[in-house]
């Protein structure tokens, strides 16, 4: 499903696979937020490179 | 005072608050991040419970027969409750946001993402629902790809009836709460389940987007880059995508 939301969308989606519960945030907060600090860093790069 | 590196908006899913992301924040924000996070409208502080869940005894048909309190909240309440945290947390960053929502929140993280697409980095979807335009959440839990979740075996009642999702959160049935561990928590320890458990509210509103948060598509057009982030149990079937939500 996220292959096809992401062809509707023209390829802007990027997926992060964490082998988990339903609630990572509980059993893995360590793994999400070492994701959510990666997403964060790579946006923050891309925001920059966007600005030159 | 100097703004962080950048701030996260942490969006809890259905039936839960913000007290998922307890474990989270800290991590975040002692690496320089702001993390902010939120009980939705109908959630945490602001959830009311059905009035007879405090009969006594018990009494389970009028439990699963009475119209929620959460019946009339709508898409547009929640919408605008994240539009305002994420306007708090782009004060703190410079508009620097990471937006994420977990399950059923990626339906509120869509809606919000297309009033303030300027505010964001990214929109996270974590386990979350990436739905076709205006899909409700009632819609979604019944769509096909849901047909292998676990969590629709929780729900009590007719939904079109009573106006919302229920759960029976509080259930000591132990194959019921056999269930809600499977569908939530697989992977956390008994006494994690018991305090996650204890935090759940009963009923999630069915209420079809309004006319703020219908979802227009605008996000897709957008600069603003998405994050599916698949949480893949080992234990249940992978629903390969974005619609492998339980909740």
């Amino acid at each position: 499903m996220i292959a096809t939301v992401d062809g509707t969308i023209g390829g802007k989606t990027t997926t992060h696979t964490l082998e988990s519960s339903h609630s990572p945030f509980l059993s893995q907060p360590a793994n999400l937020s070492k994701i959510l600090i990666d997403i964060c860093v790579q946006s923050l790069a891309e925001q920059s490179v966007e600005a030159l | 005072m100097s703004a962080t590196k950048a701030a996260f908006v942490l969006v809890h899913g259905g039936w839960h608050n913000h007290s998922a992301w307890d474990k989270v924040t800290p991590i975040l924000e002692a690496n320089g991040f702001a993390a902010l996070t939120i009980d939705l409208p109908g959630a945490g502080v602001n959830a009311i419970s059905p009035t007879s869940l405090g009969l006594r005894p018990f009494d389970h048909a009028a439990f699963v027969a009475e119209r929620s309190p959460s019946a009339d909240i709508t898409q547009a309440e929640r919408t605008q409750a994240v539009v305002a945290l994420v306007k708090e947390a782009a004060s703190l960053s410079d508009s620097r946001v990471i937006l994420l929502g977990h399950s059923a929140g990626g339906m509120t993280i869509s809606a919000v993402a297309e009033q303030v697409p300027g505010l964001l980095l990214a929109v996270v979807y974590l386990s979350g629902f990436l739905v076709p335009n205006g899909m409700p959440l009632l819609a979604m839990l019944q769509h096909e790809s849901m047909s292998s979740a676990l969590s629709p075996r929780l729900f009590v009642g007719n939904p079109g009836i009573i106006g919302a999702t229920r759960i029976d959160a509080g259930s000591t049935d132990e194959a019921y709460r056999s269930l809600l561990k499977a569908s939530f928590y697989a992977d956390v320890s008994e006494s994690e389940f018991e305090h996650a458990a204890s935090q759940l509210h009963h009923d999630e509103s069915n209420r079809r987007p309004g006319p703020i948060g219908d979802y227009t598509g605008k996000i897709w057009d957008s600069a603003t880059a998405l994050y599916p982030l698949h949480a893949r149990s080992r234990d249940s079937v992978d629903r390969s995508g974005s619609y492998d939500c339980d909740g």
